[in-house]
C-alpha cells in the first residue's frame, strides 16, 4: 500500500491519485503547534490523511543548525529533541506563523543539542511526548522515536533502550493502536557485508521479533553515499529486503518503509506493508544534506514506469523517443502522460504540452504521473500472492535494467536519466532470493 | 570434571547450624553444589527446608552470581529455581558467596538423558515448561538465560513438569555487559549461531534455538550434532532427518525453533502454547 511522504503541503498535486493509502507526516515539515491546528481543521481537503502516521524523526537529531535551520527550528519546538521555554505555537497569541518564528526562532536554535537525549528519564521523558503528540494526532499508529544507527559497534543496545522505554510507556498510556519501532539506519553500516550475515541486522530484527507488543517496523535509510534520487548500493539494498523478510515472513510483523523511493515497490514485493514517497527529492530520500538551506529551483523529469526511474525532459526524452524508445518508456500512460506521449510522437513537444515542458517549478504533471504509476503498481501487488508478487517485481527489474542499458548506451546517464539503479536493483532482488531460506 | 576446591569437612564446619550438608551435587567452572537442609533462617527461626546449597567458588564472577542472585530475589515461578536465601560466608579461610535454591526432587535431564530418549509426549513437556520459563525471564526482565543445555534442566519426579535453573550466565539486556566484546558464554553445542559469533545484543530467539537442540536430544537420545557447534552455524538439523519416528507436528515445531535467523524462531510464549496442545496429544 502506497502512503504519500506528506511534508509542509498536505495537499496533493492536481491529478494525483484519490486513493492513495495514507500518508506520513514528517516532523521537520512544521512546528509542532501548526501541524496540530491542522489536523484538528479536518481532512475534507486531504482525504488521504484520514489513515495517518507522524514520523517524528528523531533520527535527525544530529542535524547541524548552522546548515539546516529551518528543519531545525521546526523539529526543535518537539520536546522529545530537548526541552526548552519556548512557547507552542499558538495563533491567537502569537499571531502568524512569521511572527513566531521571528520571536523565537533564535530560541529554538539555541536549546538544539544535536544529540538525541541519553538517559533513561530524558528518554522517558521524549518517548512520553511523543507518543502523547501522535494519540492527539490521531495517528492510525504510533512510531517510536528511535535514533539514527550509524555504527554497529554498541550492537543496538541504544535504540533497544528507546524500545524498550517506547513500549513501556506505550503500554502504561493504555495504546490501542499498533506501535511501531523505528529503524533509521545509515546507508554505512550496511555497505559491503552480506546482508545474510550482517550482525547488526540480524540483532535488529531479532530485537523487534522477541517484542511481542511490537506491531511492526518503521524503517527509514539514510542514503549517504549515492548522490542520485536512488540507492544503488546492492548490499544496502539486498540488506533491507532480508529486514522485511524477517520481519514480516519470519516474526509476523508489519514493516512500513519510507524514503527508498521506488524500491519500495521491491520492499512490497517482499512483505513491507506500506512504503511511502512523493515526487520530491526530499520525499524519496533521506540525506542529512538535503535540508541545508540552498536555493534551487527544481526541474521536471519523467517517471517512466517500464524504466523504474526518471527520464530528463531537457532532450533525453525526445531523443529516446526519436530513437525508438517511446513506447518502452512511456506505456502504459497515465491520464496526465497521454498527451505528453502523443506530443512526442505529433513532434509537437513541448509546444502543446506545457504542463510537461522542461522549466523550473513545472512540476505539477510530473508529481501527479508519479503518483499514479506508483500507486498503480502498489495497488497491483496488494492483489498479488507472495509468489507472484516477487515474480511480477522481477520481471519488472529485468526489463527496467534492460532499457536502461539502452539508455546508457545513448549516452544518457544520472542525474538528468535515471539509469544507474535498475540492474543493481536487480542484483539485490537477486541476491535476496537466492540467500533466503 | 572438575572437582570442588574445598573439602566437604570444611564447608559442613562453616555452615554448622545454618545448613545440614547432606551430599555434594555437582560442581562446575564457577562453584560447586550440595544437597541441604536448611536448620534456621538468617533471622534465627527454625527451619526445614531442603535446598541446592551452591557456593560461588571463582572471584573473577561475582559480579555474574550477584546478578543472578539479585534477578531471583522475590521472582517465584513453577519453572525456574526459587532462591530461599544467600549472602556471604567463608569456608577454610576463603570468602564465598552462597545461594540456597529450593531443592527440586527429581533428575536432572543429563542424568536421565544417560537412560536413552524421551517420549515425545515428556520431550513437549519440558519444551512447554523452559518456553515458559524462558517467556518469563524476557518479559520480565529482559534476560537470557544463554546456557540451555541437559544439565540446566530438572525434571520433576514423575517426569511431569521441568525446571531451567542455573542463570549464571545469564545476559540481562538492561544491564551492562559483563562478557566483554568477541567473547561468547555458554555451552559448546548449545550455542544459537548468534550466540557462537558472540553477538553482544542477544534476545529470548537465542535461548529458543537451544532449547530446540534439547529437545532433539531428547528424541534422539544424544546430541544431534554430537556437540559440534560448527555444524549448527547454518541452523540445526532437520528434525525428520535424524528422527524419522517423530510426529510431523512436533518436528516441524522444533525446526521452527532451529531457524537460522533468530526472527524466524517462534516467540518462546507462542511455543510454550503448542508444545502443551502438542503434550495433550501425543
Amino acid at each position: 500500500m502506497l502512503y504519500y511522504n506528506t511534508k509542509f503541503k498536505f495537499a496533493l498535486p492536481e491529478g494525483a491519485p484519490e486513493n492513495l493509502g495514507g500518508g506520513i507526516i514528517a516532523a521537520s515539515a512544521m512546528p509542532s503547534g501548526q501541524l496540530v491546528r491542522r489536523i484538528r481543521a479536518g481532512f475534507r481537503k486531504n482525504p488521504y490523511l484520514q489513515h495517518r502516521l507522524f514520523d517524528p524523526q528523531l533520527y535527525l537529531a544530529g542535524l547541524d543548525k548552522l546548515v539546516a535551520p529551518g528543519t531545525v527550528a521546526n523539529l526543535a519546538t518537539q520536546p522529545w529533541f530537548g526541552k526548552h521555554d519556548v512557547p507552542v505555537y499558538d495563533s491567537e497569541t502569537h499571531g502568524t506563523m512569521k511572527a513566531y518564528k521571528d520571536a523565537h526562532e533564535q530560541a529554538l536554535l539555541d536549546s538544539w543539542r544535536r544529540t538525541a537525549p541519553t538517559t533513561d528519564d530524558e528518554i522517558g521523558d521524549a518517548v512520553r511526548a511523543c507518543v502523547k503528540y501522535q494519540l492527539d494526532l490521531g495517528c492510525e499508529g504510533i512510531l517510536l522515536p528511535a535514533p539514527l544507527t550509524t555504527t554497529a559497534e554498541d550492537a543496538y543496545q541504544t535504540e533497544t533502550r528507546w524500545l524498550d522505554i517506547g513500549s513501556t510507556i506505550c503500554l502504561e498510556l493504555r495504546v490501542a493502536v499498533p506501535v511501531y519501532a523505528t529503524v533509521a539506519i545509515s546507508d554505512t553500516v550496511l555497505r559491503n557485508v552480506n546482508p545474510f550475515k550482517n550482525a547488526l541486522l540480524s540483532t535488529i530484527t531479532s530485537q523487534i521479533a522477541a517484542r511481542a507488543e511490537i506491531a511492526g517496523a518503521y524503517v527509514v535509510l539514510e542514503q549517504t553515499v549515492d548522490s542520485g534520487y536512488a540507492c544503488t548500493a546492492r548490499d544496502v539494498l539486498a540488506g533491507l529486503l532480508v529486514l522485511a523478510d524477517d520481519l514480516t515472513r519470519g516474526a509476523g510483523k508489519r514493516v512500513v518503509v519510507n524514503y527508498v523511493g521506488s524500491f519500495g515497490v521491491v520492499m512490497s514485493a517482499v512483505g513491507a506493508t506500506i512504503w511511502t514517497t512523493g515526487y520530491y527529492r526530499s520525499q524519496r530520500r533521506l540525506r542529512f544534506a538535503d535540508h541545508e538551506e540552498v536555493m534551487a529551483l527544481a526541474q521536471p523529469r519523467f517517471f517512466s514506469f517500464r524504466l523504474a526511474g526518471d527520464v530528463g525532459l531537457h532532450s533525453d526524452l525526445a531523443t529516446a523517443f526519436s530513437a525508438g524508445l517511446g513506447k518502452k518508456l512511456l506505456l502504459p500512460t497515465t491520464p496526465g502522460s497521454e498527451h505528453l506521449y502523443q506530443a512526442l510522437a505529433d513532434g509537437t513537444y513541448p509546444a502543446s504540452v506545457p504542463q510537461w515542458e522542461h522549466r523550473s517549478n513545472n512540476l505539477t504533471a510530473a508529481s501527479a504521473h508519479y503518483l499514479i504509476a506508483n500507486n498503480k503498481m502498489a495497488m497491483t501487488l496488494d492483489s498479488l500472492d507472495e509468489n507472484e508478487r516477487i515474480d511480477v517485481v522481477r520481471r519488472w527489474l529485468g526489463r527496467a535494467a534492460d532499457i536502461a542499458a539502452e539508455l546508457k548506451a545513448m549516452g544518457m546517464h544520472p542525474p538528468t536519466t535515471d539509469c544507474e539503479h535498475q540492474a543493481v536493483w536487480l542484483a539485490a532482488l537477486d541476491d535476496w532470493l537466492a540467500g533466503r531460506s | 570434571m572438575p572437582s570442588s576446591p574445598f573439602a566437604v569437612s570444611d564447608v559442613v564446619v562453616t555452615f554448622s547450624g545454618r545448613f545440614n550438608i547432606i551430599s555434594e551435587l555437582r560442581v562446575g567452572g564457577q562453584g560447586v553444589v550440595y544437597r541441604a537442609t536448611r536448620l534456621s533462617t538468617p533471622a534465627g527461626d527454625s527451619a526445614n527446608d531442603d535446598v541446592a546449597l551452591k557456593l560461588h567458588t571463582d572471584p573473577h564472577e561475582d559480579i555474574r552470581a550477584e546478578r543472578e542472585i539479585k534477578t531471583m530475589e522475590g521472582n517465584r515461578h513453577p519453572n525456574l529455581a526459587n532462591l530461599i536465601e544467600h549472602g556471604l560466608a567463608v569456608v577454610a579461610g576463603q570468602p564465598v558467596r552462597f545461594a540456597a535454591w529450593a531443592f527440586i526432587e527429581g533428575v536432572a535431564l543429563d542424568h536421565q538423558l544417560v537412560a536413552g530418549p524421551i517420549t515425545p509426549k515428556i520431550a513437549c513437556v519440558i519444551g512447554r515448561d523452559v518456553a515458559t520459563a524462558v517467556d518469563h525471564l524476557w518479559t520480565r526482565d529482559r534476560i537470557v538465560h544463554r546456557d540451555i543445555n541437559p544439565k540446566n534442566i530438572m525434571l520433576r519426579t514423575g517426569l511431569r513438569e521441568a525446571v531451567l535453573i542455573d542463570l549464571g550466565a545469564a545476559k540481562h539486556l538492561n544491564q551492562s555487559p559483563i562478557t566483554a566484546p568477541l567473547l561468547t558464554w555458554g555451552t559448546m553445542g548449545y550455542l544459537s549461531p548468534e550466540q557462537f559469533t558472540a553477538a553482544q545484543n542477544l534476545t529470548s530467539a537465542s535461548d529458543v534455538f537451544s532449547l530446540g537442540l534439547v529437545i532433539q536430544e531428547c528424541l534422539l537420545g544424544r546430541h544431534p550434532t554430537g556437540c559440534d557447534q560448527m555444524r549448527l552455524l547454518g541452523g540445526g538439523l532437520r528434525t525428520a532427518s535424524i528422527c524419522p519416528a517423530v510426529p510431523v507436528a512436533l518436528a516441524n515445531l522444533v525446526d521452527q525453533m532451529l531457524a537460522v535467523r533468530p526472527a524466524f524462531r517462534p516467540l518462546p510464549k507462542v511455543l510454550a502454547v503448542e508444545f502443551a496442545t502438542l503434550a495433550t496429544i501425543l
